[in-house]
């Protein structure tokens, strides 16, 4: 039996280092790595379930085409090549690279998925994305305040008087976080949740707000009108680091009385709260990406943002805006949120683009050419785009789709050939994380089951039978070593690093941050921290000023229920949520109603529900739930058509304010017992 | 100092690591660790709370006095409380016992099995896998102190047992403020945790029943003189025994059933039986007097066993004073089949009693509570019929009568509650529900 460390790739905050231990090409154990100071105590359940997702019965391990009468048949490795090559070769000769349509998800991260770029480079191009549908606006809005987007080390919250956890639920989607908030907890400090749910981590807090969804920049502009008239802030801070703060406190308009009817908050509890954080010294936030999802997502986390900075809390042990720690992203030539982003000028003629989150519309709508094809990799678009069935129609009038996939997900189902995608234990890879300032290295420890084939070498075979040319540092060989001196390759030059020093286990960045800006330094176009910003304006039309701006749901009388959908500890986005392990120790997905609506509508648990609005409808399971408030309705995110999922067929392709995110948190719906 | 889990309850979130761990360790489809969660339906008033259990390997473990088979052994290096898979007869005792309801019964394999420490894991020097894939640290194996201090959560079980776990608790486990609060209230919902079947332990009732018959019919055909009839007789004695075994999950380990009678109630219980079939059968067949006075005895000792086994897991004082349990119903049963008016009045008034007293205590389902007052009018009648003589000893009111024990015994069944981790939980919010009412 052999033992190595790895890490786990997905798209989660935690970015958990653990042990594997591997018996005959099977894992045996998965156990916790104590030296990731963030994640010492080991992966969460989704983690511990890769025992059973490496192996399972239900991957597809055999390249399958879709047959004449529609099912699929398995096919050898080469021949799937083959039929790719030959069609890619004549797509590409009739209507050009441009109507191919690469897409990529989140599924899994790690250096080796730029070799894809430099395939569809060689090939000439392809149409991609722009935007991400996760966390941009977010990332756009701190970027343009603090000018780069990075806080303290996880477990420096330990060291917070306050805890301020906005719109973030780390009991589910960020657990290790909550042994850090139980530390701080035990020394007496007071752990406040702005959450419409009572959600898992809202059980361990000492107060609970609910405001309405979608105003929390009312709530948080009101509380910034609170503590400056209340001479609450911190002077000599500002004074000293901040730009843009005369023209802030002139503009605020937001009263503590104008919140209250906004949000539904009590004005007296914002002044309590507005308390809290003048006296917290130090206070640290933790706001979510669910609240950044809103058409108003940048100046909502710009405007909560402002709390932190008027209170001075940036830079300090105990303090800050934890939003996103990009101090680990070294490797990225252009980090996020600009990578969403890239001057698409620059980038010709490899690059035509279409917005991530109106995926299908834009698909439907390009011309010059049309695209004929698509390549789907690491992403589940059926399950996650908004407007799911634009996305289903313009899938469904292309010729040709490939999809590289472990499982049979929605977008599977669709596709006519489906490559058998790697397990991560199958490759070995370098991943970062938006959390910890850990880089790490995962392994190859398994040998690909049946005719598993990772991404690299299946570009490098396609360039191989396409003819492709491209520099051979680009596309390596397949075999592991060659993954492996392609990596070593990859990262000389970045800091100190080298792939041993990786090879014993996570590495922190060399000269990160422990305490974020603790040296004061914004990477801003003035050097401070920017409370007003032109380029916010200049770049995307927004108030150079945090502001709030109502969202006006003109259906609101035809669809009165705020439509919730969380990530959940049991998946990772549209992930896990088929293995049985995860199931056995799951409840079933279900639509969460409070028993007020659920009695104004005659529903009761288990009853089949209908949710529909004027963008589309799904059916699923109720049930009543104490955890969500009246007015709103929650269903996460991820479940496949198949379990009762799917709600992004209820989403509207409409982007956040900034950045080109979705802004999926905007969609009211109607809930009606199925007869 | 011993080693145990050492749990605490302000770091866990329930997010059920702990489950998956045990279940892909040990590769098992059944999960003997549950999350054990106050408050689950989150009710607006109280505060959610969680603990992560499964066998906490007493040192005085009740699951292994009180099954009948033998099937459970201490190890005596670790302290390790295992079951034998291949000893242990499916009876399900131990589920009773257990407050912290650790054994989990495999419907497929027709036994029970629980948590074993992952002892393959304590060799190697690992933690069991539970307190090894917490992801927040709240729970953990190791030393611990010998004996628990205080009470640590209102609503865990105490007992004799000295459980090797050790809990650190929430020293005020508030609820969050939550605000608005009309938004989470005032449609409470409290979700029905659905009611009690008895007629799951249809084999148990049947057995109980049909053995209360056999020894009223021995001994009233003791006092009346006249020999019991011997068809009536085996039929109930010997379908009494073959009911039992419908119980099992493994039939045919049934002769390991009284190999425990030095420390389980039911393992006496079964030998008992044994016993007074044996007598019964010799004083039916022989007709000796002698004999049949034995038999008595052995059946009134049977019924105290019986009684015994349901008293030894569910402690309370309700219970040993049941209306139901076999040893009462037993005696005015051969009353009413002797014709001892006197005897019948006496053991029907505590029944009257005992049935009333319910009444007022409880506030039950109203169907329930309407079978609890048709019992007493069905007692009612009997004893008046004997009294008056008036259509007794007709078929009709013995049926009547029969009907009502039988009655009585469901009600016994419905009323069992053991000790157990899930009805303190239950119990606790209600109260803490009503205090907040009331406050």
């Amino acid at each position: 039996m052999e033992e190595f460390i790895t890490v786990c790739p997905r798209n989660c905050y935690s970015t958990c280092s653990f042990k594997v231990q591997i018996e005959n090409n099977r894992i045996h154990r998965i156990l916790p790595y104590k030296e990731n100071l963030a994640t010492p105590e080991g992966p969460c359940i989704k983690g511990l379930s890769y025992s059973e997702r490496a192996h399972s019965p239900h991957r597809i391990i055999h390249p399958l085409l879709r047959t004449a009468d529609g099912s699929f048949k398995q096919i050898d490795i080469d021949h799937a090549l083959d039929i790719i090559a030959d069609k890619l070769t004549s797509l590409k000769r009739t209507y050009g690279p441009h109507c191919i349509l690469w897409y990529k998800g989140s599924g899994i991260s790690g250096l080796t998925n730029e070799i894809g770029d430099a395939f569809w480079r060689s090939f000439g191009g392809a149409t991609t994305t722009y935007g991400n549908l996760c966390w941009p606006a977010g990332l756009e809005a701190v970027r343009l305040t603090l000018g780069s987007v990075k806080h303290n080390a996880p477990w420096d919250l330990e060291n917070a008087a306050a805890i301020i956890i906005w719109g973030k639920n780390p009991a589910e989607t960020n657990i290790q976080e909550m042994a850090f908030i139980a530390s701080a907890r035990e020394k007496g400090s007071r752990i406040i949740v702005i959450d419409p749910r009572r959600t898992p981590t809202a059980d361990k807090a000492d107060m609970l707000i609910s405001p309405v969804p979608g105003t929390d920049g009312a709530l948080a502009l009101a509380i910034a009108r609170i503590l400056i008239t209340g001479n609450l802030t911190d002077k000599s801070f500002i004074e000293k680091y901040v730009y843009g703060f005369n023209e802030f406190s002139d503009n605020l308009s937001i009263t503590v009385e104008d919140a209250e009817n906004i949000t539904g908050v009590p004005a007296e509890i914002i002044t309590e709260i507005a308390g809290i954080i003048a006296s917290g010294k130090p206070v640290t936030f933790l706001p979510g990406f669910g609240l950044q999802r809103h058409k108003n997502g940048g100046q909502t986390i710009r405007s909560i943002l402002s709390l932190a900075i008027l209170t001075g809390n940036i830079g300090k042990p105990g303090a800050g805006f934890n939003y996103a720690n990009l101090q680990s992203y070294i490797f990225d030539p252009l980090k996020e949120p600009l990578s969403y982003y890239p001057d698409p000028g620059k980038d010709l003629p490899f690059r035509r683009v279409i917005s991530m989150t109106k995926l299908g519309r834009g698909m439907l709508s390009v011309r010059n050419p049309e695209l004929k094809a698509a390549w789907i990799e690491r992403g589940n678009p059926l399950v996650q785009s908004p407007d799911t069935s634009a996305v289903r129609e313009a899938f469904s009038k292309l010729e040709f789709k490939v999809v590289v996939e472990q499982f049979m997900t929605d977008t599977a189902m669709t596709a006519d050939i489906i490559l058998p995608a790697k397990d991560m234990f199958e490759q070995s890879d370098i991943v970062s994380s938006y959390w910890s300032p850990y880089v790490q290295f995962k392994p190859a420890v398994l040998q690909p089951e049946g005719e598993v084939m990772p991404e690299s070498a299946i570009y490098y075979h396609l360039a191989g039978r396409l003819s492709l040319q491209y520099d051979s540092d680009q596309i390596p060989e397949p075999g592991n070593q060659n993954i492996e001196k392609w990596l070593e390759r990859r990262i000389r030059g970045f800091s100190a690093l080298t792939l041993n020093d990786l090879r014993n286990g996570p590495v922190p960045v060399p000269g990160y941050q422990v305490i974020a800006y603790g040296d004061m330094k914004f990477e801003t176009p003035s050097g401070k921290i920017e409370l007003f910003s032109a380029s916010a304006t200049l770049k995307w039309g927004i108030a150079p000023l945090p502001e709030y701006v109502p969202d006006n749901q003109e259906d609101k009388h035809r669809y009165p229920l705020i439509f919730i959908t969380p990530n959940t500890s049991s998946r990772i986005h549209s992930q896990f949520g088929n293995l049985d392990i995860i199931k056995s120790v799951s409840a079933v997905p279900a639509l969460e109603i409070s028993p007020a609506d659920a009695s104004d509508r005659n529903i009761l648990s288990g009853d089949i529900v209908k949710i529909f609005n004027n963008v589309g409808e799904i059916k699923t399971i109720a049930r009543i739930s104490n955890r969500v408030p009246r007015g709103s309705v929650a269903i996460p995110n991820g479940i496949w058509t198949n379990e009762g999922g799917g709600v992004n067929s209820l989403v509207s392709p409409e982007e956040t304010d900034i950045g080109y995110g979705a802004a999926f948190h905007d969609s009211m719906v109607e809930v009606m017992k199925v007869i | 100092m011993r080693n145990g889990f050492i749990f605490d309850e302000n770091k866990c979130v329930g997010c059920k690591a702990c489950v998956a761990a045990c279940m892909l360790e040990n590769g098992w489809t059944l999960p003997p660790r549950t999350i054990f969660t106050y408050n689950s339906d989150a009710h607006p008033f109280l505060p959610v709370t969680h603990l992560s259990m499964a066998c906490n390997h007493c040192e005085r473990p009740v699951c292994s006095d009180s099954c009948p088979a033998k099937a459970f052994h201490t190890e005596s290096a670790t302290g390790i409380v295992l079951v034998d898979e291949l000893k242990c007869i499916g009876c399900r005792y131990c589920k009773w016992s257990c407050p912290y309801d650790a054994p989990l019964f495999d419907k497929t394999k027709g036994v029970v099995m629980k948590c074993n420490l992952c002892y393959q894991r304590l060799t190697e020097g690992l933690t069991p896998a539970c307190a090894s894939a917490c992801p927040t640290g709240a729970l953990d194996y190791n030393e611990i102190p010998e004996i628990r201090e205080g009470k640590t959560l209102s609503w865990f079980p105490e007992t004799g047992m000295n459980p090797s776990i050790r809990i650190k608790s929430v020293p005020k486990p508030g609820r969050p403020v939550i605000i608005p609060e009309s938004r989470f209230s005032p449609d409470i919902f409290v979700s029905d945790k659905g009611a009690k079947s008895v007629l799951s332990e249809w084999s148990l009732i049947g057995f109980t029943c049909l053995v209360t018959l056999s020894v009223a019919l021995l001994i009233s055909s003791f006092i009346r003189g006249i020999p019991a009839d011997i068809e009536l007789f085996f039929t109930l004695t010997l379908l009494a025994g073959l009911i039992s075994l419908f119980h099992l999950g493994k039939v045919f380990r049934a002769w390991r059933s009284p190999t425990n009678f030095t420390a389980s109630p039911l393992s006496r219980e079964i030998a008992m039986y044994l016993i007074y079939l044996v007598i019964s059968s010799a004083a039916v067949i022989s007709k000796n007097s002698g004999f049949t006075l034995a038999a008595c005895l052995a059946g009134l000792i049977l019924l105290t066993a019986i009684d015994n086994v349901y008293t030894f897991t569910d402690k309370r004082l309700e219970m040993k004073f049941h209306s139901g349990q076999t040893f009462l119903t037993g005696l005015i049963v051969a009353s009413f089949l002797a014709g001892f008016v006197y005897s019948f009045l006496f053991i029907g008034i505590i029944k009257l009693i005992s049935t009333a007293s319910y009444i007022a205590r409880n506030t039950d389902s109203p169907a329930n509570i309407w079978l609890r007052f048709f019992r007493i009018a069905i007692l009612i009648i009997s004893g008046a019929s004997m009294v008056t003589g008036i259509s007794y000893p007709e078929p009709a009111i013995a049926g009547l009568f029969l009907s009502g024990e039988f009655i009585d015994r469901l009600l016994y069944y419905y009323d069992f509650n053991p000790l157990n981790i899930n009805t303190l939980i239950s119990k606790q919010i209600n109260t803490d529900l009503n205090e907040k009412k009331r406050g």
